[in-house]
This record gives structure tokens, sequence and C-alpha cells, in this order.
């Protein structure tokens, strides 16, 4: 040690004076409780205000299980139905004035109210619309009646002449209703899944149906065990609550569509349509989970087993 | 035999307890103050609050044991910002003041030997790396942790205070 490090150790330590024993002040254990409080107080604050951004947070971040639903008259910006599991084609929500429309004269007059557009965009370059109506017919003479669908569209970037979008339907034209099946949505089934294909898109498949007013929720289980949430459309006043959905799988997208109530139960199910035939349609099978809800012009009385 | 530190946290600060950490830790804070601020009863209060701020916290605290480096850094820190605080004061007093007149110093310590007045003339963090080194008898790595800096950056700050003390000691040598 150097000369001016001892001079620096004595000075200090003849500044500082001896430390000797130091009693509690009379009021010191008070104080140091009061400290103890008001630290614990100031911990639980902390606390509370990470748990409230935390909620705040997740409140407005996407979340797997929410229902989407998307008003059928507009709203497309950032449309859910954008949102596909990976590897699957690529969808476009475009504007709905834009949609695939019947042509004059070219759809039954059964129609009661107005056809709405739920989507009209493009899936992997090929175009398409689905359109909701409500048929007011005779479904034994095979005329429209009750909540009914339409996949418009060429369904391909190749169809020569091109369609006119707002004034032509294109290319496939495919139109179904949920009573046309031995078990229709809402009465039998909560669940009602059909698909489109036209033989020069075979990349691609549409997938759409009907979900009943008690669905909250669709699911595809892909066949590696994966799970994709489906956007569930309100349909037309006329269809009674009844939801339509739509997805487009590749081609060789195995998997299972399940319908979940409010409490998660699982409602119904039903594989997904793959393109199979070189053109043409198909309607999947529905497993019906749980008893259908009773309508309201019976006893009403559980719906649920 | 005194309660240690590590006895202390199994049960809490309660009762005798708390006046044995009193007794063993505040003096030595005390004079840890005394010598960052050049003022004896300034020093008390300084040590005093920053006891009740460490033993206010003592049960949350991750080291329990290591009470006298908690201690010791609430200590300098406490006097850091009062002694801020006092030349932010006495700037604003002095500001209508002529400009040769000299600025009365914050306090008045009673005896003053050459090194006490060089150690008095540095700059707060060289002051405190040299009171910590030469007084607590810290390494490096204990001025850093009571500085919060790194260790090179304290082993830079007292090879600083100590060169300017040396400068200024030389000076003042007849």
């Amino acid at each position: 040690m150097n000369d001016l490090e001892t001079l620096v150790r004595e000075s200090l330590l003849s500044q500082a004076g001896e430390p000797g024993a130091r009693t509690l002040r009379g009021d010191t254990r008070r104080q140091v409780h009061r400290r103890e409080a008001r630290f614990a107080v100031g911990v639980v604050g902390v606390v509370a205000i990470a748990v409230a951004v935390a909620a705040g947070l997740l409140q407005i971040l996407p979340r797997g299980d929410m229902r989407t639903s998307i008003p059928s008259d507009g709203g497309f910006g950032g449309n859910p139905l954008e949102a596909v599991p990976p590897g699957w084609p690529a969808v476009d929500v475009g504007d709905p004035q834009d949609a695939f429309l019947p042509p004059p004269g070219g759809q039954s007059d059964q129609i009661i109210g107005e056809v709405l557009v739920l989507a009209s965009g493009a899936v992997g370059g090929a175009e398409f619309s689905l359109l909701a109506w409500t048929g007011g017919g005779d479904v034994a003479n095979g005329e429209f009646d009750g909540p009914c669908l339409g996949s418009n569209g060429p369904f391909t970037p190749n169809v020569v002449p091109p369609p006119s979008p707002g004034s032509d339907f294109g290319g496939v034209q495919a139109g179904t209703c949920a009573s046309w099946i031995d078990r229709p949505v809402p009465t039998d089934s909560d669940l009602d899944l059909m698909g489109q294909a036209d033989g020069t898109t075979p990349a691609l498949m549409s997938n759409y149906g009907f979900a009943s007013e008690r669905v909250a929720r669709l699911e595809i289980i892909l066949a590696d065990g994966s799970t994709w949430p489906v956007p569930l459309l309100d349909g037309p006043s006329g269809w009674g609550g009844v939801q339509a959905f739509l997805f487009f799988p590749p081609r060789d997208a195995e998997g299972t569509l399940v319908a979940y109530d409010a409490a998660e139960l699982a409602l119904a199910r039903a594989a997904l349509c793959l393109h199979g035939v070189p053109s043409g349609g198909c309607r999947q099978p529905t497993e019906q989970l749980v008893a259908a809800a009773p309508q309201e012009e019976e006893s009403g009385a559980g719906q649920n087993p | 035999v005194g309660t240690t530190e590590r006895d202390l946290t199994a049960e809490g600060l309660t009762g005798d307890r708390l006046a044995d950490l009193y007794a063993r830790h505040v003096g030595t804070a005390v004079g840890l103050a005394r010598l960052l601020t050049g003022d004896p009863d300034l020093a008390e209060d300084l040590a005093h609050e920053a006891f009740l701020r460490v033993a206010g916290r003592f049960g949350h605290l991750r080291r329990p044991d290591a009470f006298p480096a908690y201690l010791r850094r609430v200590v300098v820190n406490l006097c850091n910002a009062r002694l801020r605080r006092l030349r932010l004061e006495r700037a604003w007093l002095t500001r209508p003041r002529e400009r040769d007149e000299a600025a009365p110093p914050p306090f008045d310590p009673v005896e003053r030997d050459a090194v006490w007045r060089a150690i008095e003339l540095l700059p707060f963090r060289q002051r405190a790396a040299v009171v910590l080194r030469y007084y607590e008898d810290l390494s490096f790595e204990g001025i850093a942790d009571a500085l919060g800096c790194s260790t090179r950056a304290a082993r830079s700050l007292l090879t600083r205070g100590m060169e300017s003390l040396r400068e200024t000691v030389s000076k003042e040598e007849p």
C-alpha cells in the first residue's frame, strides 16, 4: 500500500468516526412495519396492473377458439376466411359487389327476400362467390325451401371466355338447400357439409354448408391431428339463425369438420369433401353426435340428452 | 452471538431481531453516509432511512443474508440523490448572485485535512469508489455492486479518483 492509500484510509477513518452500536429509534418498529405494508401494497398493485394488462391483451388478440361471424352485408377487410392452415390455397376475399350473381331469370322465383353475397374473392388464383338466400317453394317438387347456398364462379383462372363479374355465374354453378337432404339443418342435424369442384382446378375443392344456430364454432381436425377454426357466416334473416361456412382444402387434405356448441359439446361431424372426381359435387353424410335441437313448434324441452 | 441475517429470514423482522440488525449495521452505514455527504447529522438521517427501506422489504429480498450489501447500496443512492438535490437547490439560490461570489459549502465539516478536502472535491461516484474501497474495504466487485455499475467501471472510477487525489494533494504540499 503506498503512502497516499494510507493517508486516504486514515483520513476516512478519522472523518467517519467510531461506528459504534446503534439502538433503535423510538418509532423504528412502527416505521418498518409501515414500510412493509406499503411495499406489500405496491407489489399487489403492480401484480394487479400486470394482470389487467394481460387480460386486455387477451381481449384484443385473436383466439383460435373464438367464434367468428362475418356480417353478410360487408365488413370484408381482414376477413377470417383468409386465415387458412399452412399449405392450403391462399384465400383473398374481395368486394361483394364483384360477386358472380345469378343471370336474370336464371334463378327460381320462390326466393324469399334478397340473395346475399356471403363471400366473394379468389382462392389459389381461381375466383369464387358464395351466395345465400331463403327458398319459399315446395321441396317435394324440387323447389327451393328454407336456407339455400350457391357456390358460384368459374373456379378457375383459365375459363374462356372470362366470366363477367356481377352478371353471370361463369363456370361452376351449384346450389343446394338445407332441406334437400334426409336430415335437414336444423330440424334433424346441426351440420351439413357439401363440396364442389371443377375439373379445371384439380388442386382444390370448395367445402361449404350449413350449421345450426346452436353451433358456436366449427373446427377442422386434420389427419395429422392438427386443428383449424372455420369461421361461421351469418345467413339472411329468413334462415332463422342457421349459419353458413366455407373453406377450400387442398386436394389431399383429409380431415373432419366438427361442430361444437357454446359449452364445447361436440354436436356433429362430417368428413371433408375431397377432390375425388374430375368435376362435380359432394355431400357428406353427417354424424350427429347428440340429438338435434327441437324446434319451437315442438315441446321445446331438453335440447341435449 | 448475534442473530444472523439467515436466521432472521425464517421468522421475519420482529422484536429483538430488528434491534439486533439495527445495532450491527446502522453504525457502519452512518459512517459511510458521513464520508459521502460530509454532514454528520444528515448521515444519521440517511442511514436510518436506508435501514427502513431495506428492512421494510426484508421478507422480499432475494438474498436476505446480503442485508449489509443492500443497505450499503441504498445508502450510496440516498447520499447521491441528496447531494444532487443540494446542488440543484444551491444553483437555484445562487442564481441571482454575482458570478464571483463563491457558493457556500454544502456542509461544514469540523476538521479537514488536505486529503479529506481533496476527497470532498471529487465527483460523487469517484468519491464513493474511494470511500467504499478504503473505508468499507470492498473489492472491485463489491464497489461495482454498491454503485450499480460494472467491475471495469468501478476500477476506472477508483483509479481516476486516486489520480485526482494525488494531484490535488501534491499541489497543496509546500
